[in-house]
């Protein structure tokens, strides 16, 4: 196995680990917050669910680029690609805006979601306004998907070519 | 301890702030036509349904629920016993008091505590006080031959208040809580400013004064006797030493001291009411709910008694919610 297919696995762990310690703090963090609200009022469940729920997305984000990073090196179909230092180098690095945005947004929607179920237990009505302002921070976590999915992509097309 | 760690008690607190009294609640409490009538509008509102009981019975058992609430929901023992540890002084008081006037100790007992009542009479009987936790057996030790060898109750009450407030600014320190913090130095500026206007009052040397206060808050110990036995400058050097809410009560009514002092733990209090981390908001959702507490408490003595209902409304605290 190449240096350059090991760089480019690597960049797929990061990618995976990132966003999913980050969902698991921030799902975990959100949770305990849900269950202080439930503990009071069991009615605002699924209310708070959604909330819990939110800061979760980054762990599947990050999974989805080790996934789609494994078969495009050819690992998944176990005849993995002759990759030079340099064409690993590259796959680690488009891995990179998944694994560190997916940490911090994690970790910073789930400051936002703890705040919305404050919102939840005390408004109960205004529940669609602080899933909102959690919701907000999660675009950066689409983004750094997308950056990351194309250039991927563009990587591959261009060894290919 | 990491602030993270009080999500589960912070958002407990803020489902349990809906059920506070709100200015309205109180304001139909006040208008109310009989104790009864209060005690009905309070057990809609969630308190205990104590009827029958005394004022003081439905204020305890409403405390308890509180204190209960809190501890069962911080993670960390160390903001609960922040909160509680004054009355470990309180109650050492009345145990040698009780125990020398040969009533019984047991029904002197302030709660929450943190050290069990049960060790206090015990040692205070068998006159040994390494059973004490370290925070109190020196203070209990010097207490007691005080109280027993100089037959002083002035000096008793001295020595356990100064380590009791020496005390608590400790604890609120292993608690992590800036508020606490803030809420001790403001109650033990108020104190001495009362010590050192008792002790003109009462014709005290300067000596004594000096020995009494706790030093402890934002007031020079020194300057503050100075002051108070010169009769001249108080306000000015209570403005001076960063506590200008309060200047303009340095002469005032002990009462409308203790109001003001009141309402600015209250003040101090709802800056936190948004946090969503942390023990800070834990003491403060406690404070908010002891001034609630407090307020019942007046309404309730003033409906027993008669007071009209403006005299009540000015004797109000500020409220949290």
């Amino acid at each position: 196995m190449s240096f350059g297919i090991m760089l480019a696995i690597l960049g797929g762990v990061l990618a995976a680990v990132g966003g999913g310690v980050g969902s698991a703090i921030g799902v975990g963090r959100v949770g305990r917050a849900a269950a202080g609200v439930v503990t009071e009022d069991p009615s605002k469940f699924g209310k708070v669910l959604i909330l819990e729920i939110l800061p979760g997305t980054q762990g599947l984000y990050g999974f989805l680029i080790a996934f789609l990073l494994l078969t495009q090196i050819g690992v998944m179909g176990g005849s993995p690609l002759q990759l030079t230092a340099a064409q690993g180098l590259l796959y680690f690095a488009a891995c990179l805006p998944m694994a560190v945005c997916g940490l911090v947004s994690a970790l910073h929607q789930a400051n936002a979601a703890v705040a919305g179920v404050s919102i939840v237990a005390k408004r109960p009505e205004e529940s669609g306004k602080a899933i909102i302002f959690a919701a907000m921070v999660e675009t950066y976590a689409v983004l750094a998907l997308l950056i990351s999915i194309l250039a991927m992509f563009n990587i591959t097309a261009s060894i290919n070519a | 301890m990491r602030e993270t760690e009080y999500t589960y008690a912070v958002a407990r607190i803020r489902a349990n702030e809906q059920k506070m009294l709100s200015k309205s609640d109180l304001d139909l409490l006040i208008s109310s036509d009989s104790y009864d009538a209060a005690l009905r509008i309070l057990s809609d509102k969630g308190w205990p349904d104590a009827a029958g009981g005394s004022v003081y019975d439905i204020c305890e058992l409403e405390m308890k629920k509180t204190r209960d609430f809190i501890a069962e929901s911080v993670p960390d023992i160390k903001v609960f016993n922040a909160l509680a540890v004054g009355n470990d002084f309180a109650n050492l008081k009345s145990v040698l008091k009780a125990f020398f006037s040969d009533y019984d100790p047991e029904k002197y007992i302030t709660c929450p505590y943190v050290c069990e009542p049960s060790l206090i009479i015990e040692a205070i009987r068998d006159g040994d006080f390494s059973s004490l936790p370290d925070y109190l057996s020196g203070c209990a030790d010097e207490a007691y031959h005080a109280y027993t060898d100089n037959q002083s109750g002035q000096l008793t009450e001295i020595i356990i208040d100064r380590a009791c407030v020496n005390t608590k600014f400790r604890f609120a320190a292993m608690a992590e809580s800036a508020l606490l913090n803030e809420i001790n130095t403001l109650t033990a500026a108020v104190s001495d400013i009362k010590i050192a206007r008792r002790s003109v009052s009462t014709g005290k040397s300067r000596e004594f004064c000096l020995a009494a206060l706790s030093g402890c808050g934002a007031l020079d110990p020194q300057t503050l006797t100075d002051c108070a036995f010169e009769g001249k400058g108080l306000a000015e050097f209570i403005e001076g030493s960063g506590l200008p809410e309060l200047s303009e009560y340095a002469d005032a009514d002990f009462t409308l001291l203790e109001m003001r002092c009141d309402n600015l733990i209250t003040e101090k209090a709802k800056n936190y009411k948004h946090e969503i981390y942390g023990a800070d908001a834990v003491v403060a959702y406690y404070y908010g709910k002891s001034a609630e507490i407090r307020n019942v408490r007046i309404i309730l003595s003033a409906k027993l008694s008669g007071v009209p209902k403006d005299i009540i409304s000015e004797r109000m605290r500020e409220i949290y919610v």
